[in-house]
Order: C-alpha cells, then sequence, then structure tokens
C-alpha cells in the first residue's frame, strides 16, 4: 500500500514540475508589462495591445508604485490623474504630448429617473463658466481655492430629497478624500464640487457613497445611487447598463514610465510609442 | 516619516477618521460573532441530534448545505452578492452597508462556529447526557444547561481564534462603499499617494486589536477554569 501511494505522490510530483516548468518557459512572450487600474478605459485599452502583459491594480497609484519597484515597465492612465500623481510621487515621467486615445468623460445617470439626464445636461450647460473655474483651480494645483464637500447621511425613505452620487474617491484630481473636519469625512475634487453644485441647483441634499471603481458604473440606480462621477468615460458598452450626461471632459490616455527611462525620448508619434510597448495593435 | 505621520494624522484630523472607521470594524466584528455564534449552536445542535426520526433529518441536511455554502464560497463574493445582487432583487435599500455586512459577517461566521461548537458537543462525554436524561431533564434542557456549557469552555481558544480571523477579514467591507478601518487608514494616503505611514499604521492597530483579543481569551479560560480545580 505504501508502495503505491509514494508512486502516486512521485507522479504527481513529477507532473506538478513539468507544468510549472512549461509555464516558465513556453508559451507567449511579452514585449512589455503595463500596470493599469482595474475596471478602467485604460484596462481596456492595455487589453487589446498584443504582447503587452496588464497588470490590474485597485488604484493606478499602486500601479506606478510598482513600476517604481521593477515589477512592471509602464503605467497606462489618465492624464489629468497621471499629472497629477507624478507631482506628487517623485521618479516618473508622464509622455503627455503623445495621447493614446481620447476620450470623454460623462456623469452616469440612473436610466429609470428619465427627467434627471435633461436637468443635468442644462446645469452643465447653464454653469459652464463656474464647472471651467473649478478644473482649472484643480488641474493647476490652486490647493488655497479647493472646497471641501462633505456627504449627507443617507437616507432611503428621502430618495427625493437627495442626490446620491457613487464615485471612487481615490483619484485626485477628480475626487479623493482627505481627512476629517467636524467628524465626517471631507471630499475633494472636481468631480465632487461639480456634484456639490448639480445638487444645490437641484435643491438636493449631496450623499457621497464611495466604493471601488469597478462597481461604480454597476451601482448606479441600486441602492438609491443616482448618478456616478468617478472621471467615468463615456463608452458603448457602459451605455448599455446606464445614462450619461453631456461630456463635461476630454480626456486622453498617457505612458507613464520611470524618470530615467529614456526609451520614449525620441518618440514623435502614437505609431513610435506604440512599436516600443508592444507587438501590433489588434486594433488596427 | 514623521512629518508624514503628523501631517496625515494630526493636521488633517485623520485621527478622527480612523476612530470612525475603528468604531465600525469593530462594530461589525462583535455583532458579526455574536450573530455567528447563536447560528453557529442552533445548527451543532441539530447536527449531533439522534436521527431516528424524518425531522433530525430532514434539518441535519439543510444545516448541512447552509454550512457548505458559506464556508464554500470566499467572504468579499458573499457580500458583493448579498449587497449588489440580493438587496436590488429584492427591491431593498438600506442607509448604508454596514447592517448588510453585520449579517453576511454573521451568517458566514455562523457556519465556521457550527463546526466548532459540533467538535465541543462532540469531545463532552456522553455519559454527561445519558445522566442528564436518566434524572428526568428533557433533551433540550441537558443540552442547554449541561452539555453547551461544557463545550463552550472546550472550544474558547478555538472561538477566540474565529473572533481573530473575523476581525481582519472585515477589512473587505469597503467593497460595498463601507469605511472601515482599512479604508479609513487608506484615505489618509489617497490626496498625496503616499501609504507608508497609513499601511504601517494599519498594521499596528489591527495587531493591537488582535493582542487585545488573545489576551481577552486567555482570561477568560482562566476564569473559566477554575470550575475544575
Amino acid at each position: 500500500m505504501k508502495k503505491v501511494l509514494s508512486l502516486i505522490l512521485a507522479v504527481v510530483l513529477c507532473l506538478g514540475c513539468t507544468f510549472a516548468f512549461a509555464s516558465c518557459g513556453g508559451g507567449e512572450t511579452f514585449v512589455s508589462k503595463v500596470g493599469v487600474q482595474k475596471g478602467t478605459t485604460s484596462e481596456m485599452y492595455a487589453n487589446i495591445l498584443k504582447g503587452v502583459k496588464v497588470a490590474s491594480y485597485d488604484t493606478f497609484a499602486l500601479a506606478a508604485n510598482d513600476m517604481k519597484n521593477g515589477n512592471v515597465d509602464f503605467v497606462i492612465v489618465d492624464k489629468t490623474t497621471a499629472n497629477a500623481l507624478s507631482s506628487q510621487i517623485s521618479g516618473l515621467k508622464v509622455i503627455d504630448n503623445i495621447p493614446l486615445s481620447s476620450e470623454n468623460y460623462g456623469i452616469g445617470i440612473d436610466p429609470a429617473q428619465t427627467a434627471l439626464k435633461g436637468q443635468i445636461d442644462a446645469i452643465l450647460e447653464n454653469k459652464a463658466a463656474e464647472i471651467q473655474a473649478i478644473k482649472d483651480k484643480y488641474m493647476n494645483d490652486d490647493t488655497d481655492a479647493f472646497v471641501g464637500v462633505t456627504s449627507a447621511a443617507k437616507n432611503v425613505d428621502n430618495a427625493a430629497g437627495q442626490l446620491v452620487v457613487a464615485t471612487n474617491a481615490e483619484f485626485a484630481p477628480w475626487e479623493y478624500a482627505s481627512g476629517a473636519e467636524d467628524g465626517g469625512t471631507v471630499y475633494y475634487g472636481i468631480d465632487m464640487e461639480i456634484a456639490k453644485l448639480i445638487a444645490d441647483e437641484l435643491n438636493m441634499e449631496l450623499v457621497i457613497e464611495d466604493m471601488a471603481f469597478d462597481n461604480v458604473v454597476g451601482s448606479v440606480g441600486k441602492q438609491g445611487i443616482d448618478i456616478a462621477m468617478s472621471g467615468i468615460t463615456i463608452t458603448a458598452e457602459r451605455l448599455e447598463v446606464i445614462n450619461f450626461s453631456n461630456p463635461y471632459y476630454t480626456e486622453s490616455i498617457v505612458v507613464v514610465c520611470k524618470a530615467d527611462d529614456t526609451r520614449f525620448d525620441s518618440c514623435g508619434t502614437v505609431v513610435d510609442l506604440l512599436t516600443i510597448i508592444c507587438v501590433a495593435s489588434e486594433e488596427e | 516619516m514623521w512629518q508624514e505621520f503628523v501631517k496625515q494624522f494630526i493636521t488633517r484630523k485623520g485621527y478622527v477618521n480612523v476612530l470612525n472607521g475603528l468604531a465600525i470594524t469593530v462594530e461589525i466584528a462583535i455583532l458579526g460573532l455574536l450573530i455567528g455564534i447563536v447560528i453557529g449552536t442552533l445548527i451543532a445542535i441539530v447536527r449531533v441530534m439522534p436521527k431516528y426520526k424524518l425531522l433530525p433529518r430532514v434539518l441535519d441536511k439543510i444545516c448541512g448545505c447552509y454550512v457548505e455554502l458559506f464556508r464554500g464560497t470566499p467572504m468579499v463574493v458573499q457580500l458583493l452578492i448579498g449587497y449588489w445582487v440580493l438587496l436590488p432583487a429584492l427591491d431593498v435599500q438600506v442607509n448604508s452597508g454596514v447592517p448588510v455586512a453585520v449579517i453576511v459577517f454573521g451568517l458566514n461566521s455562523g457556519a465556521y462556529v457550527s463546526e466548532i461548537m459540533r467538535g465541543g458537543i462532540n469531545s463532552v462525554d456522553p455519559g454527561q447526557m445519558e445522566a442528564g436524561r436518566a434524572v428526568g431533564l428533557s433533551y433540550a434542557t441537558t443540552m442547554m444547561k449541561i452539555v453547551v456549557p461544557q463545550a463552550v469552555k472546550n472550544i474558547l481558544p478555538t472561538l477566540g481564534n474565529e473572533f481573530i480571523v473575523l476581525i481582519k477579514e472585515t477589512s473587505v467591507v469597503s467593497f460595498i462603499a463601507v469605511t472601515d478601518l482599512y479604508k479609513s487608514f487608506k484615505q489618509l494616503g489617497d490626496p498625496t499617494y503616499n501609504y507608508t505611514v497609513p499601511y504601517l499604521m494599519l498594521a499596528l492597530t489591527y495587531l493591537v486589536m488582535v493582542l487585545l483579543i488573545s489576551a481577552g481569551v486567555r482570561a477568560l479560560e482562566t476564569k473559566l477554569k477554575k470550575s475544575e480545580k
């Protein structure tokens, strides 16, 4: 009996070793390893690149830190956020003169609330000057002008009087939480201040629901959540699930690399950039 | 690093944030464990019942399914399904994810506690049950008054372990928009993307909590052992 058992064990071990070596040596070879944030359009973009190994992180800041640790070669992320990040973390270089793609941020809206889209679009149009001012102060890092936004306690019995916003407050300068004043968490960021503006215009109380980004889009219309503002790009897939306001910002996706990485210095076009990152895009 | 600590925790009043998060984590873990102990004890009793009749056999199968279901799926998946799938399907809206987390953690912990408790009940000498029945006590009375108290004493270290596991597992509740200890520490690093101090402090806070629980469980054990002398 012992002999039979040891024989089985030996066979299993041999098979295990074979598989382990096979997965190391053979299979697809990668030109580069790219870090992205889970559930973002950057992740979708990276996934269609051929010869690229994609590593998905909870936040793009983790991806950038992992790049500094040498575990990924580049990070693909939205340009505004990339610039905000590189001003906070040293040793990063943003290739912001060559956008990989261009996309529009929109406010996700519960499709069941048919009147809400019209109201929000009207506010975006009428308050364009105020909204531009909000964007400008965050883009210029005019810290003193930032206005903290607090969330009221959610009350599902008062759905009509509350505007519940889903967000992932880990995405400066669009939305992030900072410390506590008067006992509650204070939110900052372009989206948060616009959300406050919309809530005030609609004469509603603002409630902020902070969650993981890959839950934000799917949460709209559930648990009393009316809208989603989290630097969300309008895409065909997302439009199938939720409604979107008119675009309020045009953003581009860029590559971030280590400051001492000189591979991109001679790049002039997207094609130059992609030649370094991947084999050939399946998109073309 | 000290400057970063002062900036994040004192200047920006991060400590208020952290204390709020701590209260929520402790609330979920303690209420979860209490629900878990109640459910677990009931299930364990059902599962050790003599199975001559049909009803105990059916109940045993149902409890068996429950235990396998909650032990067989990850905590975070149960939370996601509970909050994002079940509640919308039942058209129930809640003001916060905390009650959902308490219930899910209670149900999950119930599955584990039931197995711990079953082992505990089985470890009590069958003579105790026979003696109880022989002096005319009913099965239920003997179980609740004689067998379970002895079982609880035997399983106390394991139950303490379950509480420790539970309090650490609560770190996934931010998936359902709850600002727990993990999330509240993380928020401190978000404005500057500097997580070194918050993560180290987070680890330290969990460690201190777990050490306190271990000490509490040990003290309780010593106290309960007095009857054996």
